[in-house]
């Protein structure tokens, strides 16, 4: 191990439920729980909560991407009747500070812009109306004095940008917002000791989630009390909430957040601070509730909710055998006019960042620069997904410099079954993997032998069919150091450690099972997840569990759905709520059956003794007794009934326990910084396979075949996780071939509608996709359960880009930038006549 | 995403509309809205008074004449689409109508209204050049018929006067002999044309002796590419004539260059395009 | 702006409203009469998460004006089967995983309801085709086509009744 690894240590794993052949539910693939309500249109959407007396909200967007506020003219918009208020970043400032940020130093956002404009779209003024169709008539009668400042668009210009035409000048005379090198291990002798360099600049443009469903909230303040209550579709409402309090003036209580329903977010809704703190900002300003949900403009212009825009400059130093010794690369990183998550998505990157590869040494010169754009949010993958992408070109760059096989080289690098867990250089490790057999899976799906030959008669003809394949991690369950490791040291910002999550459970006399969670629901699916693990531990039907969603009043400590951590860590709540519970559970039947308690088991929705099928007491009669026939049972302090000496039984009416899991295996960062201790350890695995033709002609890429194999460890619902991997998928797709958000020299956004920021449809996909599973339990979360929420993503831009290359090599194509929409491929195949 | 406020009026006989229109130059028609509504949803448009045409009968229907067909401008795409008529008489419409935008949109989507709104991306108003179709227009001062090839101005831009409204459209029912092709590239299946391109002829003893050519999604509105067509006349079916004549179309187009496609990429498409628009058309020759 | 009077059948049921002219269906059909499961997204007509049945056809709601609705038979996703008894499409989406976040099910249920009553025995590319013009963030599409699939099956093993009950 190299020294800079001296203070690494892992900790003992606190798995309590292991990985096993005979779970019941655990791994079936049930019907959705949710899927009811959605079916018949009884989904609460945020558009659908209506409070009486609401009224509606709708911002005024700066035309321009950089500009003083000179002065703001609403008396034309008071007059129109059905107008309730209007606020401006100054009214709002009065009482509202700046929204949450992660960058340390701060990178100040507000949720109307105070002084200044820094991206086309950011709010600068914000309307109040008994309707939305009001409300934007009022918006148009507002006039609006701008002077117009420099804009930077691009990271070159970024770079060297001074003065006027600085972002955030209370930051420093730059637009340089972070510059700092992470290296670890010996990066220089590797690359000096390696028998081949191969160099790559590649370039990641910015898209975006883009659900179908905007982002928005109803907020209600009520004045006796100063309590705002707020339905938001947030998915972090339970971990944020207290720091969007923060920046309306009031403690944490006095915020009440309530989830909803949510019609996707795939990121883009993980914290939606700004429509929680507009909202109440409105709500008190109005006096009466609002509601804002963003329209079409507002969520590409104004949503926070962009995708990393990178541009890489990268080295791989390898030997002649093709095994890879060292990977450095420098990386600018557009985030756009704020900084939401900190750099958060390079250290996401730096949990996966030598893949599933035996690399010893990295290095990653980060540079994050400040555009008149709107800034990035988290984008499934948040990072991680770029990092897998510039990997995998930098194999396949060093395959085709050595004349060796990508699948060969692949290989020869990976990291092997008994040498888990690993630790990367960046201290980060990966708990378990069996990356050859995923990639062997992988392979069985796709006849590539088949392929190649048709391959090869194609050519004859001029058509042009490529294969890829790719293998890349999927990490899951962030460990919140991710969101401040980067910082650097004597400015390291919020230095959090917590990512918890929590579940109340109940069983109600009749001995039903309510679950409440603390976190929302916005197409993963964790009332199923809940459902199935409470199921097996109470030996229950699902039917019989009903999940709720806790507000932040009576929510107990909750991160939400994000980096594909939901299902272990409420699967670790859900466990130990389950256990005390069932404690109690086996008190009771023990002392009903007049058995020993540990002569019992949980079997058919009930306690029994183990080997005899006659003494049996149902959880419907168990719970019962518990609920209502206190005098039943002993008093606390009496022995239990084996009379050995044990601590006094609670026989306290009622069955329910609160329970709040952390995270199960993390550590602190090195002091200075030499590693990052341990961070998102619970690594998935996956291989794609992409068979595509070209058209030359056009620059149009077809879907041939396609296989994807992910090892998310144990498998709760492998239906639902399917449905991930082609959704996750289809967005890599889309990254890969059609999604950029295009801004012009001027900042403006060229493309904000749909009909030209293209999402996959139907067609774009491929109509033959092959899901494969492999398991390789985590010995860290309860069950063996790993995140797979994200992976599809993570893989499919990586392996199309391969496919494309293999596809046109006779034209000597390489894909280093992507999107690649027909009409940039077309340039390419032409030598950049187009 | 809310329209601006507007008046609507809707008229249930052809003379109340056009006397709605004679009133006043700034009306504006809609049938199918299908274009018109998600320019006012972004308030781009913002049409003080809108006059709705859709429930006048008179302006709804096909009718199969001896020699052509005449549509309604307010025939839904998909009842075109659908329509047997079409299907024998006018094949190369309902060909080109695989490209048309999407089903449900086909279902309020008029032919007249497409036409009209003349998006230079849009399949029918080539197509219709490529048939010679005419136009029925009518206004206070009476009715004329124009030439499709004389209709489309400019992006967005018809020769529709002041007050004035399409009525039908007259499409010369295409001959049993004929062989047509639509071809079109689009970015994602179903997206607006990049560059399409309709084609119809006819050779005897394997010379060409009828072709049209229309191209739409480059440069300007869509047109007909009469150089390429005095080019195939009279020419020997063959593939070298074929290439040539694709190459002359890219030669001749003045696209744009935008987010979908650079001028280059536009050309190289139209060669290609045509290439195979004319080989399925003389693919029997 | 004058309002204008409008009459027409929604799952079944007479209204009659005073609408401006410019209340887009979509609106109505959620605000006006409260039936929150037609969904509205881009507001352009290109997503189709809003497609409601106007006289048996699919229509994106947002493209419509409500005044354009007078006279007309308007369905909505309430229409079709409820919580203890599913519609077959219905049954088929769940048992198919055709849905995840279900912000676009009920246009994707309008689409394969409109597309099953004239294809009731469709090959998958047809399926494919009839959802061509609807846009999923989530599920990758293959699950959607599975559930249309599925439901011809399902249809067709039904006895008429249901459907004609859901017609009510």
């Amino acid at each position: 191990m190299s020294n800079h690894l001296e203070t690494h240590y892992i900790p003992d794993s606190k798995q309590r439920e292991r990985p096993r052949k005979d779970l019941k539910v655990i791994g079936k693939s049930i019907r959705r729980v949710e899927d009811t309500r959605l079916l018949t249109g009884s989904g609460r959407y945020i558009d659908d909560i209506e409070l009486p007396g609401m009224c509606h909200a709708a911002i005024l967007r700066s035309p321009y991407a950089h500009a003083r506020i000179v002065s703001i003219d609403t008396s034309k918009a008071r007059e129109l009747p059905g107008v309730v208020a209007i606020v401006t970043g100054s009214d709002a400032a009065k009482h509202t500070g700046p929204v949450v940020t992660f960058a340390s130093p701060p990178v100040e956002q507000r949720c109307i812009a105070l002084d200044k404009v820094r991206h086309a779209g950011e709010a600068v003024a914000a309307v109040v109306a008994e309707s939305r169709y009001i409300a934007e008539d009022a918006i148009d009668l507002i006039d609006v004095e701008y002077e117009e400042l420099p804009v930077v668009a691009t990271i070159e210009d970024a770079l060297t940008s001074k003065g006027q035409a600085v972002v955030h000048p209370e930051r420093g005379d730059s637009n340089i917002a972070h510059e700092h090198l992470y290296s670890f291990g010996d990066v220089d002798s590797d690359f000096e000791q390696a028998d081949h360099v191969i160099k790559r600049k590649l370039r990641w443009n910015r898209s975006g989630p883009y659900p179908l469903e905007y982002k928005g909230a109803v907020a209600e303040f009520d004045k006796g009390t100063g309590k705002f209550t707020c339905y938001a579709n947030s998915s972090m409402y339970n971990y944020v909430g207290w720091l969007c309090a923060a920046s309306l003036g009031i403690a944490p209580s006095q915020l009440n957040i309530k989830p909803v329903v949510a019609g996707g977010s795939f990121g883009s809704k993980l914290f939606n601070h700004k429509s929680i703190i507009l909202t109440c900002t409105l709500a008190r300003a109005a006096g009466r509730p609002v509601k804002y949900v963003e329209d079409a403009m507002d969520a590409v212009l104004n949503s926070d909710a962009h995708g990393s825009d990178r541009l890489y400059d990268a080295e791989i130093a390898v030997n002649s055998d093709g095994k890879i010794r060292s990977l450095r690369f420098d990386v600018y990183d557009d985030y756009g006019a704020f900084i939401q998550y900190g750099y958060g998505t390079h250290g996401n990157a730096l949990s996966q960042i030598i893949g599933p590869y035996k690399i010893k040494s990295v290095a990653m010169k980060l540079t994050a620069v400040l555009t008149n754009k709107c800034q990035q949010g988290a984008y499934r993958g948040f990072g991680s997904e770029v990092m897998n992408f510039l990997l995998e070109r930098m194999v396949d760059a060093a395959a085709d410099e050595l004349g060796i096989d990508k699948i060969e080289i692949r290989r020869r690098n990976l990291i092997q079954p008994d040498e888990f867990p690993y630790v990367l250089p960046s201290g980060n490790i990966y708990d378990s993997g069996n990356y050859p057999a995923v990639l062997e899976k992988a392979l069985s799906l796709i006849d590539i032998d088949g392929w190649r030959r048709k391959q090869a008669e194609a050519r004859k003809e001029g058509k042009h069919i490529g294969i890829g394949v790719v293998t890349c991690q999927e990490r899951s369950v962030f460990s919140s150091t991710e969101f401040w490791s980067l910082n650097k040291l004597d400015t390291p910002g919020f230095a959090l450690t917590s990512s918890p999550e929590s579940i109340r459970v109940k069983i109600d006399p009749m001995g039903k099972i309510y679950a409440e969670l603390h976190a929302p629901f916005w197409g993963n699916s964790p009332e199923t997840m809940v459902t199935q693990v409470l199921a097996e531990q109470f030996t229950v039907d699902p039917s019989d569990i009903i999940v709720g969603y806790a507000d932040t009043d009576g929510g107990l400590p909750g991160t939400g759905p994000g980096g594909s951590r939901f299902t272990v860590m409420i699967t670790g709540a859900a466990v130990s709520a389950a256990r005390e519970i069932k404690g109690k559970l086996t008190a009771i039947a023990a002392h009903m059956l007049q058995v020993a308690e540990d002569s019992l088991e949980f079997r058919d929705a009930g306690v029994g003794v183990t080997g005899d099928a006659e003494k049996h007491v149902k959880l419907s009669d168990l719970a019962m007794m518990s609920h209502y026939f206190r005098l039943n049972f002993p008093d606390d302090a009496e022995q239990s009934i084996d009379g050995r000496n044990r601590p006094p039984q609670n026989f306290s009416s009622g069955l329910q326990a609160a329970a709040t899991y952390d995270h199960p295996m993390t550590t602190m960062p090195d002091p200075e910084r030499k590693h990052l201790g341990i961070f998102y350890p619970i690594m998935g695995n996956m291989a794609h396979v992409a068979v595509i033709e070209v058209d030359p002609d056009t620059g149009r890429i077809q879907f041939l075949d396609y296989a994807a194999v992910h090892d998310a460890g144990v498998v709760v619902n492998p239906k639902t996780l399917a449905g991930h991997i082609r959704g996750g998928t289809a967005q890599g797709i889309g990254t890969a071939l059609y999604e950029e958000f295009q801004y012009d020299a001027a900042g403006q956004l060229l493309n904000a509608s749909l009909a030209d920021y293209r999402i996959p449809g139907v067609f774009e996909v491929p109509s033959s996709f092959k899901i494969g599973h492999v398991e390789t339990p985590s010995p860290y979360t309860e069950y063996g359960i790993k995140g797979g929420g994200e992976g599809g993503r993570m893989a499919s831009p990586a392996v199309i880009a391969q496919a494309v290359e293999d596809a046109l090599s006779p034209f000597n194509v390489l894909v280093n930038e992507l999107p690649i929409p027909p009409g940039k491929l077309h340039g390419l195949i032409n030598g950049g006549t187009s | 995403m809310k329209p601006a406020p507007f008046e609507l009026l809707t008229p249930t006989t052809l003379p109340e509309a056009i006397a709605l229109f004679a009133a006043d130059n700034e009306a504006i028609a809609i049938a199918g809205g299908q274009s018109l509504i998600p320019m006012m949803n972004f308030r781009i448009s913002q049409p003080g008074k809108l006059v709705d045409i859709g429930r006048i009968p008179e302006l709804s229907g096909i009718t199969e004449r001896e020699d052509k067909i005449i549509i309604g401008a307010t025939t839904t795409h998909n009842t075109l689409l659908h329509s047997q008529v079409i299907k024998q008489n006018c094949p190369l419409v309902a060909t080109a109508y695989e490209y048309v935008a999407h089903h449900t949109i086909r279902n309020r989507g008029t032919l007249g209204g497409n036409i009209c709104h003349a998006d230079p991306a849009s399949e029918m108003p080539a197509v219709l050049q490529a048939l010679d179709a005419e136009f029925q227009i009518a206004g206070s001062a009476g009715s004329r018929t124009i030439l499709a090839t004389e209709f489309f101005k400019g992006p967005y831009e018809t020769a529709l006067g002041d007050g004035e409204i399409l009525i039908a459209i007259a499409i010369g029912k295409q001959s049993e002999a004929e062989g047509y092709a639509f071809r079109e590239m689009s970015v994602r299946k179903g997206d607006f044309a990049i560059a399409g391109v309709a084609s119809r002829g006819t050779a005897t003893g394997s010379r060409i002796n009828m072709v049209r050519l229309a191209v739409c999604g480059v440069g300007g509105a869509a047109h007909r590419l009469r150089q390429v067509e005095e080019f195939l006349d009279g020419k020997a079916v063959t593939a070298d004539a074929i290439s040539e004549a694709a190459r002359l179309a890219a030669e001749t187009v003045t696209p744009q260059s935008d987010l979908a496609g650079s001028e280059n990429y536009r050309k190289a498409l139209v060669e290609s395009l045509t290439r195979e628009a004319l080989q399925e058309t003389f693919a029997a020759s | 702006m004058n309002k204008i009077e409008i009459n027409l059948t929604v799952n079944g049921n007479r209204q009659r409203a005073n609408v401006e002219p410019r209340l887009l269906l979509s609106d109505f059909i959620r605000d006006g009469l409260g039936l929150k499961g037609t969904h509205v997204g881009c507001s352009h007509g290109v997503c189709g998460v809003c497609t409601v049945s106007m006289d048996g056809k699919t229509v994106r709601s947002c493209l419509t004006l409500a005044a354009q609705a007078d006279g007309a038979s308007i369905e909505t996703i309430e229409h079709l089967g409820n919580a203890t008894e599913l519609h077959p499409i219905q049954q088929a989406f769940s048992e198919a995983q055709g849905l995840q976040c279900g912000f676009c099910t009920p246009g994707m249920i309008a689409i394969t309801r409109e597309f099953l009553q004239h294809n009731p025995t469709p090959t998958r590319e047809e399926a494919t085709e009839a959802v061509s013009g609807a846009l999923c963030r989530c599920t990758g599409y293959e699950a959607i086509v599975d559930a249309i699939l599925l439901a011809a099956e399902l249809i067709a093993n039904t006895p008429i009744r249901t459907e004609e009950a859901a017609d009510e």
